[in-house]
């Protein structure tokens, strides 16, 4: 005869936290209220609290920053600077980028394809300052660019190449050039490579294959990259600040300069609307183009 | 052939900033001379000598041990969110998940500025936490919502069936799998925070200056080749943090390989 000893009730204390946690229902909730609690009380509500400036001051409601904004002339140079050096140093990273990208998915070797990525990856991850301080260097009167230069005769006299147009712009295509390059790599990656066989085995040169096929099918990522370079060329401040002169003032400086010097915070958050309506129209312009969200695609 | 000149050629620019950098910080000369006239270590005296860089590092790096730890726990929740839950309105949630991305820094950076300065949040370590955090939950939430996704959903099931509870199938199943990602999202947002300038410089004060503040002032006013040396220090410390992350993944691969 088997004795079988009876299990005695489980008690209270055997029963695991986290099981008697998994009983409350509705738990699982807290996983979406918490990081969107956040993102809305220090991002959203904190931004919607500092535009209300650009509407309301001691008055009530006024338009009179956004009306000065739009008809004195230097905040309209700025506006157009702002939107001068977004367009070039996207047209830039554009054109350097596209033969990256049309390698990495053109090659068969592998060794290449580390190269390219890591000298596109590594930049991209190296602090912002010292990729900044690092084109001062170069770009100087007497910098390594104007002496190799010199030194092999091409010119007499050094360029102006740092506190102008040219300088912000050679920096901050480099800088924002990892987005371009991913972007037209994402959608290349998914354009059949057969194609450009097909089209050489009909008589197509190289060339022609190129533009007529292989061209056409990356506009998608073409596009998607320059609206996401731009949309982060007329926000940029750092680069600007540092490399540019007095005649290459971006938005982002003047509000700057308006918190910090002026402290004119009216007029700071209507600059900053400004700014920020123009970021919106553009990502949105990106969603109608693209059918996608330039941001989320890797997660879809 | 012309492809691979011109490649070749794009790459030697885009890595030329780099390769001057270096050489630079050893330089004996105290203008950026290259390439140098003779090499000495005095730059990186003076960075060690000089409280202000040493100290701005020392509290760079508190804050982005911080800022990655607060960022990686609430990205994980925001991934977990879109890739366990279904709810209306998830694109609205995944936009404002990535919006800090997107938005530029400088109006983040204001609007922190404005709300954190009646609650005395600025020139306090907690507020720069804080503020760090919203900008790199969007890297750490976009990488850990791509390796849930390329994970095999029916361990957890399976953990599920054997009784566990959700929770406990989280940490036993789900994080260990996704731990490469997980990682380098942490990777991702310590970095972001280390490197962090414009929301910094609105709200740290003199008691919370950090080494990017620091390297914004001497860059405005005048630059010393000391930058160069901080400038090699920094390069050095982000490419070991990859390629230690890379080893230990590539470590993982040979053993998953093995069995």
């Amino acid at each position: 005869m088997i004795e079988v000893k009876k299990e005695p009730r489980i008690l209270a204390q055997r029963v695991s936290f986290s099981h008697r946690l998994a009983r409350i229902s509705g738990l699982q909730w807290l996983l979406l209220i918490i990081p969107l609690g956040y993102i809305m009380i220090l991002m959203v509500f904190s931004m919607m609290d500092f535009f209300k400036l650009s509407l309301f001051n001691e008055d009530g409601f006024t338009l009179e920053y956004f009306s000065h904004i739009f008809s004195t002339d230097i905040y309209l140079k700025v506006l157009w600077v702002t939107l001068k050096i977004a367009l070039l140093v996207t047209f830039f990273s554009l054109i350097v980028a596209y033969p990256l990208a049309y390698m990495l998915v053109r090659t068969t070797s592998k060794l290449w394809k580390k190269i390219i990525l890591a000298s596109v990856l590594i930049p991209f991850w190296i602090s912002l300052l010292v990729r900044t301080f690092a084109w001062s260097i170069l770009l100087r009167k007497n910098g390594v660019i104007n002496m190799i230069l010199m030194e092999m005769g091409i010119i007499d006299q050094p360029l102006e190449l740092i506190y102008n147009t040219t300088g912000v712009v050679i920096a901050m295509t480099h800088i924002l050039l990892p987005y371009m390059v991913l972007s037209l790599y994402s959608v290349m990656e998914g354009i059949d490579q057969r194609l450009l066989l097909a089209a050489q085995s009909m008589g197509a040169r190289p060339w022609k294959a190129f533009t007529q096929v292989f061209l056409p099918l990356s506009i998608p990522g073409v596009l998607s990259g320059s609206l996401l370079v731009f949309v982060m060329g007329i926000g940029y401040f750092i680069t600007p600040a540092l490399l540019g002169g007095s005649k290459t003032t971006m938005i982002s400086m003047l509000i700057e300069s308006n918190i910090n010097t002026t402290l004119n915070w009216h007029l700071a958050s209507a600059l900053a609307l400004v700014l920020f309506m123009a970021t919106l129209i553009l990502l949105f312009i990106a969603v109608l183009l693209t059918g996608k969200n330039p941001v989320l695609k890797e997660l879809e | 052939m012309w492809l691979k000149i011109t490649v070749g050629l794009i790459i030697i620019v885009l890595i030329s900033p780099i390769l001057v950098v270096i050489p630079m910080s050893f330089s004996s000369s105290s203008f950026f001379e290259f390439p140098p006239p003779g090499y000495s270590l005095k730059w990186y005296g003076s960075f060690f000598n000089n409280q202000e860089w040493v100290i701005g590092l020392l509290r760079s790096l508190f804050i982005a041990l911080f800022t990655s730890i607060l960022a990686t726990i609430l990205g994980i929740m925001a991934s977990l969110t879109v890739t366990r839950l279904n709810f209306w309105g998830k694109k609205l949630f995944m936009t404002l998940m990535v919006a800090p991305m997107i938005i530029p820094v400088i109006i983040t950076g204001v609007a922190l500025y404005h709300s954190f300065a009646p609650l005395n949040l600025t020139n306090n370590f907690i507020g720069l936490i804080l503020a760090h955090a919203v900008l790199a939950i969007p890297v750490v939430f976009v990488t850990v919502t791509a390796s849930l996704k390329g994970m095999d959903r029916n361990l957890e099931w399976a953990a599920l069936g054997l009784g566990s509870t959700p929770i406990g199938a989280f940490f036993k199943v789900t994080l260990p799998l996704i731990r490469p990602g997980v990682l380098s999202g942490a990777l991702f947002a310590f970095i972001i925070s280390l490197d962090e300038v414009v929301v910094t410089m609105f709200l740290a004060g003199s008691k919370t200056k950090t080494l990017p503040i620091a390297m914004w002032e001497n860059l405005r006013i005048q630059v010393d080749p000391t930058m160069a040396a901080v400038s090699t220090i920094l390069i050095g410390l982000t490419i070991s943090l990859f390629v230690s992350q890379e080893l230990v993944s590539a470590r993982k691969a040979r053993l998953k390989n093995k069995f």
